[in-house]
């Protein structure tokens, strides 16, 4: 070992004395001059139907393929059947329709080949087609008997609820989902942003709630349509208007999602599971897209954790102690209600409460230091010049002004917070730090073993223990 | 170096690698002829693809070395200098490389000195003195807590002090035989010498930092620069770093990439280790990444993917840095590398850039190609996993790789097994004997380049168990052996063929994971242009005549992981009363004697401790369903 330790010595010594000083000509990047960037933004085109359905659509010939998305607004079920909004999408997709039963379905997608795809959350339903333009008059008019006719056949309704409760038998398997689960249930309490499916509400569904489900929100004026591909705009007007004639509009009315409370107050929360590592979620209610200090909060985030290794969080616990593989920080913003902030580290159990400190104390910081001009500008820039990606993909532009229209928001949001971004200076940082990072709420989960835990959660303050669900 | 985006990358791969190729149609041929290819003088090779729709650029560059080419002792260090590729060069993440230097040799110095001291020692002593050392940091006062936060030099610093003030020493370290000390050698002053050293590597480290480095540039430079996608990726085959950038800075990629592979310094060594091996526990708390690494350590006797990306954590504490130098050096020569360049860029301006930033590196001698070859199974292999998380099947089949004709039918059986909802194991397995709550997956694993298996996995739904699937699937294999598959089924996997490479074409990383994939995988790019016509030829009589040589029980390993929750946990605790051996005894020598017998013949046909417990808490419930138990109560 000593003859090994000798030479490594001698190799780094060797190294040093012939290193060649910026060899090949090279510059270090600060020097380097960039050519000009022509960006060309591709032309959005509105889109109306006589039926109420509208949207936005971009014509783009480079390949003969077509995406079409429809997003139809939905709500939260009873909590006592949650679970209902994945279902009903499920099984209108997979269940077939009366002309397409599920097993001509399938093989008639699958022999085009063509993708319909049915999928969502609780407050939105997702219709997406991709298919060769060839395909395009059979496609929509597939997709348009699954969303206007769908079957709802009992046995694939049972099958997805089965499916779904061996699911939630499941979501104990990977300390991860545990810990995002726990998290956001802790931080929204009894808002339906904090509901988990359950056996119970899972069997409750019936086939009935689906259909009514169905009729509730599945109408075109509560439609919202995105098409990019292939096609022409009076090509699109007529073949969407054949292929859903006769679908009438409806009254469909939409509740309010409800408004969230004050951030929950500060608590140490304690998850077991037989794991080496401890698994932490540090944080507390989010913000809304609306919020006109969003710009700032999202940069503020990126400085604290979220730009991966540039950040704070990471560079301290990741890059400067070697404690996780993964540690940083998500601070989202929501439409309706509000996102979350949540810190993270997933380290080995032993040093887990260094980490822990590490992250708080990074919190801390934010409020009484803030970032210094030049990690502000480095942090803007990235924003900035990352812009031109927004015109990479034209599915993605599309789906885009889709979220936008359908959260209610200006449909130029993306250009305007470039403008916010660029404008903003420490002092706005710093304000938003101190308004939006509340250091004496953050609720603290700790998934792991707490034998294996270095200091335990305890003392630090009271803990509650979380019944690990079946 | 992001686990999230090397995961899509694969399997973005994987899934291009199963399903792209063409046809004689007009976009094929566009895309063929668009690819440029060109070489430096070094053997650098560079896959140059204009596609002007937007002013981005998608850069990569691979190295063709991967777990694969590793060898007894340095598992993992294809992934460890991955991470350490984005620690700087003598020009990025320094503030001034000469005089920083100092510091790496000491810590270097010090690193090797803990890994000889821990050999040294032995495991069995570090780990009685790492334990011992737990419960003197738990005595630890509140105030001393305090003092010491989250630095790791104070700590072991009193850690050491502490332990030296012991006189005498604990009985809990002097009871135990050669401990403390064997032939006049003391193994606790090397443990308290190890502890110390870690403390002077993590105080010099800081003060490195403090005085020289600049944290993560080359990756804040990406980033102020407005990448997207930027990450890297280790896998058993090859690692590629890649980048998507706006297509004005390709001088940057140009700069920065030669930089690194011309003079990178691996500066923070130990601690981004300590980070590589923090990556290695959370895939061993990954009930899937557990399971993966047992079957392929079990399904392969002699070819390299038997050892995880990651490597062996024993492995990774023992490599220096000195040994990543070296690997560097033989394995990220220029003649070892390929980039790929697509999008809003000019071919002329590539060619001109990649000659002034890259040709001047200096080609290094071509390594030895690895010749070892997996010998023919013979036999089934089994094993089981114990893990706390829910049941999961692995099954795999060794088979031939590409260019063998054979690997081609290979391709069409997984897209007639689980290629979408009209496949064979979605339609039996899931959807019409519903025993799982997720059609089963069937892939090409671990790599691409050596001997492989088709994979199968499946997770049984409850109450149906790991034998019922596992029964089901062998169900459909026979299938093909013995029943000619549609020719609908073949026509749909051509048809599916030619609209994902269509789909392919519209995009920028489409159009370089279908060219890397063939570069990489199939060692030429050309290859995915074939594979079409490839396909094209493959028979009905070819699937089964492949299946019956390949898909048989003598050529396959099938892993089982079952559920064990750690002892006494509150969950167990809380489940079910103790079984009473003598009462439960009773109760089956009650049972008519056919029943006895199948209840010993399952018994004895169990494969772990979990599911016989499992079996006989059911039979304590039968039991006492009989009134065989007496409440305590009474």
């Amino acid at each position: 070992m000593k003859t090994k330790v000798f030479i490594s010595v001698l190799a780094v010594m060797l190294a040093a004395a012939f290193a060649s000083p910026l060899s090949a000509g090279r510059k270090h990047p600060s020097e380097l001059k960039y050519p000009d960037l022509k960006v060309n933004v591709p032309g959005v085109l509105d889109i109306s139907f006589a039926n109420g359905m509208e949207g936005f659509m971009i014509e783009d010939h480079e390949i003969p393929m077509v995406n079409v998305v429809i997003l139809f607004k939905t709500y939260f079920p009873a909590r006592e059947k949650y679970g209902l909004n994945e279902v009903a999408q499920w099984t209108m997709r997979n269940g077939g329709s009366g002309k397409w039963p599920a097993d001509k379905l399938n093989d008639e997608l699958e022999f085009l080949p063509a993708n319909v795809e049915i999928f969502g959350g609780d407050l939105s339903t997702m219709v997406f087609v991709n298919c060769l333009k060839k395909d395009l008059v059979e496609v929509l008019g597939i997709m348009a008997d699954l969303v206007t006719d769908p079957a709802f056949p009992e046995d694939k309704v049972t099958k997805k609820k089965e499916d779904m409760i061996e699911e939630i038998r499941r979501r104990n398997d990977q300390p991860r989902d545990i810990m995002n689960r726990e998290f956001s249930g802790l931080v929204y309490g009894d808002h339906p942003y904090g509901w988990e499916t359950s056996e119970a509400s899972v069997s409750a569904i019936t086939r009935e709630d689906l259909e009514l489900f169905h009729a509730s929100y599945f109408c075109p004026d509560n439609a919202l349509i995105g098409i990019s591909g292939d096609v022409t705009k009076p090509e699109m007007e007529k073949l969407l208007g054949d292929a859903f004639a006769g679908w009438e509009k409806a009254e469909v009315s939409i509740p309010e999602v409800p408004k969230l409370g004050d951030t929950p107050p500060a608590t140490y929360n304690y998850y077991y599971k037989d794991i080496s590592q401890a698994y932490m979620a540090i944080g507390h209610l989010g913000i809304n897209s609306n919020n006109p200090d969003r710009c700032a909060v999202e940069i503020m985030n990126f400085i604290l954790g979220g730009g991966s290794f540039t950040s704070w969080i990471t560079t301290e616990v990741r890059e400067k102690k070697g404690l996780a593989y993964s540690a940083g920080s998500r601070y989202s913003s929501d439409a309706f209600a509000a996102g979350t902030f949540m810190a993270f580290a997933q380290t080995s159990a032993g040093e887990y409460s260094r980490a822990m400190q590490i992250i708080v104390d990074q919190i801390a910081k934010m409020k009484t230091e803030g970032p210094t001009a030049e990690e502000l500008k480095k942090a803007v820039d990235s924003y900035l010049n990352s812009q031109v990606f927004e015109y990479d993909s034209k599915a993605g532009m599309v789906q885009r002004l889709l979220n936008l229209r359908f959260e209610g928001r200006p449909l130029d949001t993306p250009e305007t917070d470039m403008k916010k971004y660029a404008a903003l200076t420490v002092d706005d940082i710093k304000a938003a730090a101190a308004k939006y990072l509340q250091l004496d709420k953050l609720t603290i989960l700790v998934v792991g073993d707490k034998a294996q835990f270095d200091r335990q959660l305890s003392e630090f303050g009271p803990v509650n223990e979380i019944e690990p669900g079946k | 170096m992001l686990r999230k985006g090397e995961k899509l990358f694969l399997l973005v791969l994987v899934v291009s690698l199963a399903l792209v190729s063409l046809r004689q149609v007009a976009f094929a041929q566009t895309l063929e002829e668009k690819v440029n290819e060109f070489e430096l003088k070094n053997g650098m090779k560079f896959l140059v693809v204009e596609r002007h729709e937007a002013p981005v650029a998608f850069f990569a560059i691979v190295f063709n070395v991967g777990s694969a080419n590793e060898w007894p002792n340095v598992t993992g260090i294809s992934h460890l200098l991955e991470h350490m590729m984005f620690k700087g060069t003598e020009m990025m993440g320094t503030k001034n490389y000469k005089k920083e230097i100092a510091y790496i040799g000491k810590t270097d110095e010090l690193g090797a000195r803990t890994i000889a001291l821990r050999s040294e020692m032995g495991e069995w002593r570090f780990e009685a003195f790492k334990d011992f050392g737990r419960t003197v940091l738990a005595g630890f006062t509140d105030a001393e807590k305090e003092e010491i936060g989250a630095d790791k030099f104070k700590q072991n610093r009193l850690l050491v002090e502490k332990i030296r003030a012991m006189k005498p020493l604990p009985a809990e370290l002097t009871s135990k035989k050669q401990l403390v000390e064997q032939d006049g050698k003391n193994f606790l002053e090397m443990y308290l010498e190890y502890e110390t050293a870690w403390g002077e590597i993590v105080r010099l480290t800081d003060e490195q930092r403090t005085n020289y480095i600049v944290n993560n540039e080359l990756w804040e430079t990406y980033m102020n620069n407005g990448s997207r996608m930027l990450n890297a990726g280790t896998s058993n085959d090859f690692t590629v770093y890649f980048v998507y950038l706006p297509a004005n800075r390709m001088e940057l990629w140009m700069t920065m990439e030669s930089d690194r592979m011309d003079s990178p310094v691996f500066r923070e060594f130990w601690s981004e280790r300590d980070v590589v091996m923090e990556e290695r526990r959370l895939s061993e708390n990954d009930p899937d990444d557990v399971l993966d690494e047992a079957f392929n350590s079990v399904a392969f006797t002699a070819c390299p993917y038997k050892w995880p990306v990651l490597g062996w954590m024993s492995d990774l504490r023992t490599t220096d840095r000195n040994e990543l130098v070296e690997y560097h050096r033989t394995h990220y020569s220029p003649n070892n590398a390929t980039a790929v360049v697509v999008g809003d860029v000019d071919l002329v301006a590539v060619k001109k850039m990649a000659k002034k930033y890259f040709e001047s590196i200096p080609a290094q001698e071509s390594l030895p190609a690895l010749e070892t070859r997996e010998p023919a199974q013979q036999g089934e292999r089994r094993l089981v996993i114990e893990h706390d998380a829910s049941p999961k099947l692995m099954i795999g089949y060794h088979k031939p790789i590409h260019p063998d004709p054979e690997a081609i039918v290979f391709d069409v059986i997984t897209d007639v097994l689980s290629g979408g909802r009209t496949s064979r194991l979605y339609k039996s397995i899931y959807e019409e004997k519903k025993l799982t709550a997720e059609p089963p997956a069937v892939y090409t694993g671990p790599g691409e380049r050596y001997d492989n298996l088709l994979v199968i996995s499946a997770e049984p739904r409850h109450p149906h168990t790991l034998e019922e699937v596992e029964a089901a699937i062998y169900e459909e294999i026979d299938r093909l052996k013995s029943e000619p598959i549609a020719a609908r089924e073949l026509q749909r996997i051509l048809n599916q063929l030619e609209s994902r490479m269509i789909q392919t074409l519209g995009s920028n990383l489409g159009i370089a994971f279908t060219v890397l994939t063939g570069e990489i995988f199939r060692g030429d790019w050309h290859a995915m242009f074939r594979q079409y016509d490839m396909v094209k030829e493959v028979s009905t009589e070819d699937i089964m005549n492949v299946s019956s040589k390949y898909l048989v029980p003598k050529n396959r390993t099938v892993a089982h992981r079952v559920q064990v929750k750690k002892e006494g946990t509150a969950e167990e605790s809380a489940a079910g009363d103790e079984i009473d051996q003598q009462v439960l005894r009773a109760y089956i020598m009650s049972l008519p004697q056919e029943e006895m017998m199948a209840i010993v013949q399952k018994f004895q046909s169990m494969r772990s401790e979990a599911e016989a417990m499992e079996y006989a808490n059911e039979l304590w419930e039968q039991a006492k369903a009989a009134g065989f138990v007496k409440d305590k109560a009474e």
